[in-house]
């Protein structure tokens, strides 16, 4: 996931990392260290919405948004690894359209954990097994057989300036289904999801974005 | 629960932070800590203030080395998340060392200790913090 | 004849985790590595780098109120003894009856008088219990004794706590049944209101300050009482080290049988406020129903109480109630002087 913010000009930590390094970079809270974490910046993203009729070139189509909300505490969630406002944002966002085919994935992996506790709350990995498929590259853009994951780099490699990085994630999305992504384009897409996030999930968004 | 160095912060939660002072909630019975006005779980402001108990079981814990201003003396900090039972909560671990490390399922205690100190002259911020249970008992 | 009497409800103690081997701090000094050897103490004990005097009070008075077997909120006064207070205002009483659900109806304040502080405030107690002004008070002697680095004393100034709940006499795991105190102005031992560390006059250290005091209070006591040695089964005084105890109380006609049990600074150093009183604990974890004991404590500046105390038959029945004195005595980790002088904020750190 980190790895394809090499290709993304806007990443602010656009170099690859292999596993040595991530394990050997300076430990923050055990076993998390510094490039499990996001780097903290500055940055800006912007998105011109439109009524479906009024545009005459759109480039995308933000199907729906889904909002949820939960307790987002460790202490008091019955269950840790499971992020329900995610679960809950996307069920909603599961009854309004139809959400299979997804070609790609901008999920908010402010940490490592927290990237992998998304894609196993989804559905999109087993409970338990995401950090193996991730390393197995499943959801990498080449020879993967999941959708794409993180194209952008995710959080942690594109950068999270707080409030920016949902912004950030429906443009890199809608640009990802337009075709013009200027990093790692998913060759052919045409639905991409969307999941953001604070803290740990007292809120969460999820969208829909598809080529038009 | 964070700690920000704000005496009337401290000073508003002193009952949570030296006693663990929780809330029930008496429409869904769940136990919440530290007590909020409305029950996180059903919503309902009909709570009851309880205590939780001082002794509990060691669910997971981190070492945190990226440690705040002021607590440099006491870094690594460690932070548990302990289940007494009614709730889980999360608080500093203490008297940790090469020969007392903790583990998960490990019994715990709470006991009174610094949290943190501001500078020279400033307030000493105490709190309860979870230590390797010797069986001192609750009061 | 003897005076109102007050009952011993709880008692408990408290030792930090931390362990300074002495041979440590002979070895950073330069001192000669059979300096300390006089003084029959091999390791300190050493509060953590989250602990002071409060916290270690604060865990001492638990185990003593859960030995009382009483509601904190039946406490109506808390009296905190020590010379290594957190605050110079701002009472610590406050906040140990805070933290354990004592407040709001209670006496509480902070006593100074170098080591029997907490002593004074133990006799003070049995007074307003036996009185009926109140029903049971809270006594706390804890200290993180503080030494200059490199000066002598650091071998010997250590951290504890212990504590007693006083009360009516009747379902005490102990009656005291008579005591004195003795003091005079003696320039032995002092620390000024803004230094960090105490100074000590020298040639006052011992015969003019702690066997004079002791000796006269002790004999005081036994020409009140007419009470002799042998009608104690233990004996214990204040410990600045391991020798003062055992000569004070030989001097004073006590057996060795009679002294060895309330020892607990060979094994941990002087906890000042905390010496004899932990000494007095444990011997309680182990005293049978009946047994007399002697409890002499010693402050500097100077002054001494002497405590005849005799054990009930409650006493059986609480001793299970908490951790015992050798409990913490066996709870130990040793480290070097770099982790004691950062325990201890010995290093000087620029802001
Ligand atoms: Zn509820």
């Amino acid at each position: 996931m980190h790895n394809n913010a090499k290709e993304n000009p806007y990443a602010m930590l656009n170099f690859t990392i292999k596993p040595e390094k991530v394990s050997k970079a300076q430990t923050i809270a055990d076993p998390i260290t510094l490039l499990d974490t996001y780097p903290l910046g500055d940055g800006a993203a912007a998105l011109v919405l439109s009524n479906k009729d009024a545009s005459k070139s759109p480039l995308a189509k933000l199907s729906a948004v889904e909002s949820a909300t939960d307790i987002g505490s460790l202490d008091l969630a019955d269950d840790p690894l499971t992020i329900s406002s995610v679960a809950d944002a996307y069920k909603r966002l599961q009854g309004a359209v139809n959400t299979d085919d997804i070609d790609l994935l901008e999920v908010h992996d402010s940490f490592t954990i927290t990237g992998l506790l998304i894609l196993e709350t989804l559905g999109i990995a087993p409970r338990g097994k995401a950090a193996q498929m991730v390393a197995e590259g499943w959801f990498s853009p080449t020879g993967g057989k999941g959708p794409i994951v993180n194209p952008s780099g995710g959080l942690k490699a594109r950068g999270h300036p707080i409030g920016a990085t949902g912004v950030y994630q429906v443009a890199e999305a809608a640009l990802q289904v337009a075709g013009k992504f200027p990093g790692v384009q998913v060759r052919g897409a045409r639905k991409g999801l969307v999941v953001s996030m604070n803290g740990l999930g007292s809120n969460a968004f999820v969208s829909l974005v598809e080529g038009v | 629960m964070s700690m920000d160095l704000s005496i009337s912060r401290h000073w508003r939660r002193k009952y949570s932070i030296y006693r663990l002072q929780a809330a029930r909630c008496k429409a869904c019975g769940r136990v919440h800590y530290p007590p909020r006005p409305a029950c996180p779980y059903c919503g309902s402001r009909d709570l009851e203030l309880v205590e939780l108990p001082k002794h509990g079981k060691l669910v997971s814990f981190t070492k945190v080395y990226a440690v705040p201003e002021g607590a440099r003396a006491q870094s690594p900090v460690y932070v548990g998340l302990v289940d007494l039972g009614a709730t889980k909560v999360v608080a500093e671990l203490t008297d940790i060392t090469d020969q007392t490390q903790p583990k998960e399922g490990m019994e715990v205690e709470a006991v009174l200790r610094r949290t943190r100190v501001d500078g020279e002259a400033g307030l000493i911020y105490y709190a309860l913090k979870f230590r390797p249970a010797i069986g001192v008992p609750d009061v | 004849m003897p005076g109102p009497q007050a009952g011993i409800h709880g008692w408990g103690a408290y030792i930090p985790i931390y362990r300074l081997p002495l041979s440590e701090i002979a070895r950073t000094w330069g001192w000669h590595p059979e300096q300390y050897k006089g003084l029959a103490v091999e390791e300190k004990a050493v509060a953590g780098p989250d602990e002071d005097a409060t916290t270690m009070g604060y865990e001492a008075a638990r185990n003593a109120i859960a030995r009382a077997q009483i509601k904190p909120s039946e406490i109506q006064a808390v009296f905190f003894g020590t010379e290594s207070k957190p605050y110079a205002v701002k009472p610590s009483a406050t906040i140990i009856a805070e933290a354990l659900g004592i407040t709001p109806l209670t006496m509480a304040s902070d006593l100074e008088f170098a080591c029997r502080a907490a002593s004074e405030g133990m006799r003070a107690l049995s007074g307003m219990a036996s009185s009926g002004l109140i029903k049971y008070g809270l006594v706390i002697g804890s200290d993180t004794a503080q030494a200059n680095p490199g000066d002598v004393l650091e071998f010997t100034a250590a951290s504890g706590a212990a504590a007693f709940v006083i009360g009516p006499t009747s379902g005490a795991a102990a009656i005291i049944e008579d005591s004195v105190t003795f003091v005079t102005d003696t320039p032995d031992f002092w620390r000024r209101a803004q230094e960090p560390y105490p100074l000590h006059g020298e040639g006052f250290t011992g015969e003019p300050a702690y066997f004079y005091h002791i000796k006269n209070a002790v004999k005081t006591l036994f020409d009140k009482s007419g009470l002799r040695p042998t009608d104690f089964k233990y004996a214990i005084f204040h410990q600045p080290n391991g020798k003062f105890p055992l000569k004070v109380g030989q001097d004073l006609g006590f057996t060795m049988e009679q002294l060895k049990d309330g020892l607990v600074t060979p094994m941990i150093g002087n906890t000042y406020n905390a010496s004899a009183l932990m000494g007095f604990a444990k011997v309680l974890d182990k005293a049978k129903p009946g047994d007399r004991i002697l409890l002499a404590p010693f402050g500097s500046g100077a002054g001494s109480d002497a405590y005849s105390i005799v054990v009930t038959d409650a006493v059986e029945a609480k001793k299970p109630l908490a951790p015992t004195v050798d409990q913490y005595l066996a709870r130990k980790v040793t480290i070097d002087y770099s982790a004691y002088s950062k325990n201890r904020g010995i290093i000087y750190v620029i802001k």
